[in-house]
């Protein structure tokens, strides 16, 4: 496992209030990281930060073995980081197609017109991007992603609020990029979906992180379950009497 | 340059109306278009300041960051169209004196 971007050990607070005390989020490429929690927990902040979005107050990020006490998306983006926000990415002053055209041209990505057939967005590719449904704008800053081909994709809940049918395409694109060998890391409350596309769980809770492992394993921790699943999200994603030995010794958050 | 020029134009056509904007709201307020260098200088300051307002109001950051444009290069082309306009308007008015 090669860790290709890395929040490490990262503290933030706003206006008085702690959100993060020790909160580590890596990125490994081919595989998709989700990052789960309560609201209020630093899911977001950590992504951002992770994503040069916003600074810690300390903590490092590490992105392809160099270590970065301040970076900007900027600089990030340049070198392969693509930051997807929780909303709008794409601009509403350009047509779909004219910023895909930006992000292949500068960054030699797919080709929109394949990006946007991919997403099955190719009929609205001339439309502005406020003129498209909260679901067809998700789809439109994934193809925005595939003209990028980023080595790192840093997603802050793309699937909030969007149709099962668009949370199935989403998640195929993630496995696709992943397939590729990019570093996925995606947040969000969507349980069933997002453990279904994850091939590792973060679980942040209490300003830190807990690397659960696989989503059989998470699924399986006893305090995860407590603390963020719950008795209904459980019985949604498998209900499982037993607690996995070796999942919680790896991640028990009371150590 | 090549491809994400648009997006540049565009900052820079958003930048020249709010400079326009500016200096009609001075001629409302009967102000005359001959003004000292240091309020042709809080002029070209206010319209980079409201061009990062615009960005801000427009959610555009997260677009040109994935870009690997830096804040402060949009923020320079969006003072480009002030700092010419009063330059410009500065000679014609000497020119016409």
């Amino acid at each position: 496992m090669s860790v290709l971007l890395a929040a490490d050990c990262v503290s933030k607070s706003f206006t008085g209030r702690r959100v993060l005390t020790a909160g580590t989020l890596r990125a490994v490429p081919g595989e998709i990281r989700v990052v789960l929690g309560r609201n209020g927990v630093g899911k977001s902040t950590l992504i951002k930060i992770a994503a040069g979005w916003i600074q810690p107050d300390s903590g490092c990020v590490h992105y392809d073995g160099r270590a970065y006490l301040s970076v900007r998306l900027p600089a990030l983006a340049a070198q392969g980081v693509f930051y997807l926000p929780d909303h709008d990415l794409l601009s509403s002053a350009f047509t779909v197609r004219a910023q895909l055209t930006m992000f292949a041209g500068r960054f030699r990505g797919d080709d929109p017109a394949d990006a946007a057939d991919r997403m099955d967005i190719a009929a609205l590719i001339d439309r502005r991007p406020h003129t498209l449904s909260g679901g067809e704008r998700r789809r439109a800053e994934l193809a925005a992603v595939f003209c990028r081909r980023p080595r790192c994709l840093l997603a802050d809940e793309p699937y909030r609020g969007i149709a099962p049918r668009d949370a199935a395409a989403l998640t195929e694109a993630f496995r696709q990029l992943a397939a590729g060998g990019c570093a996925v890391v995606v947040t969000g409350h969507e349980v069933p979906t997002l453990l279904d596309a994850a091939t590792h769980v973060t679980w942040c809770t209490a300003g830190t992180t807990y690397e659960l492992g696989a989503p059989e394993v998470a699924r399986r921790h006893e305090e995860f379950r407590r603390g963020y699943l719950g008795p209904r999200a459980v019985s949604m994603t498998g209900s499982i009497s037993s607690t996995d030995a070796s999942g919680t010794k790896n991640a028990d958050p009371s150590r | 340059m090549r491809f994400t020029g648009p997006l540049i134009l565009a900052y820079f056509r958003r930048a020249a109306l709010v400079w326009l904007g500016l200096r009609a709201l001075l001629l409302l307020a009967r102000i005359p278009p001959a003004v000292s260098v240091g309020t042709a200088a809080l002029i070209a300051v206010m319209a980079t300041a409201l061009g990062a307002v615009d960005i801000a109001r427009r959610h555009e950051r997260a677009l040109l960051g994935n870009l690997g444009i830096p804040l402060g290069a949009v923020l320079a082309i969006s003072a480009l169209p002030a700092v010419i306009g009063e330059v410009g308007l500065r000679m014609i008015i000497d020119a016409s004196r």
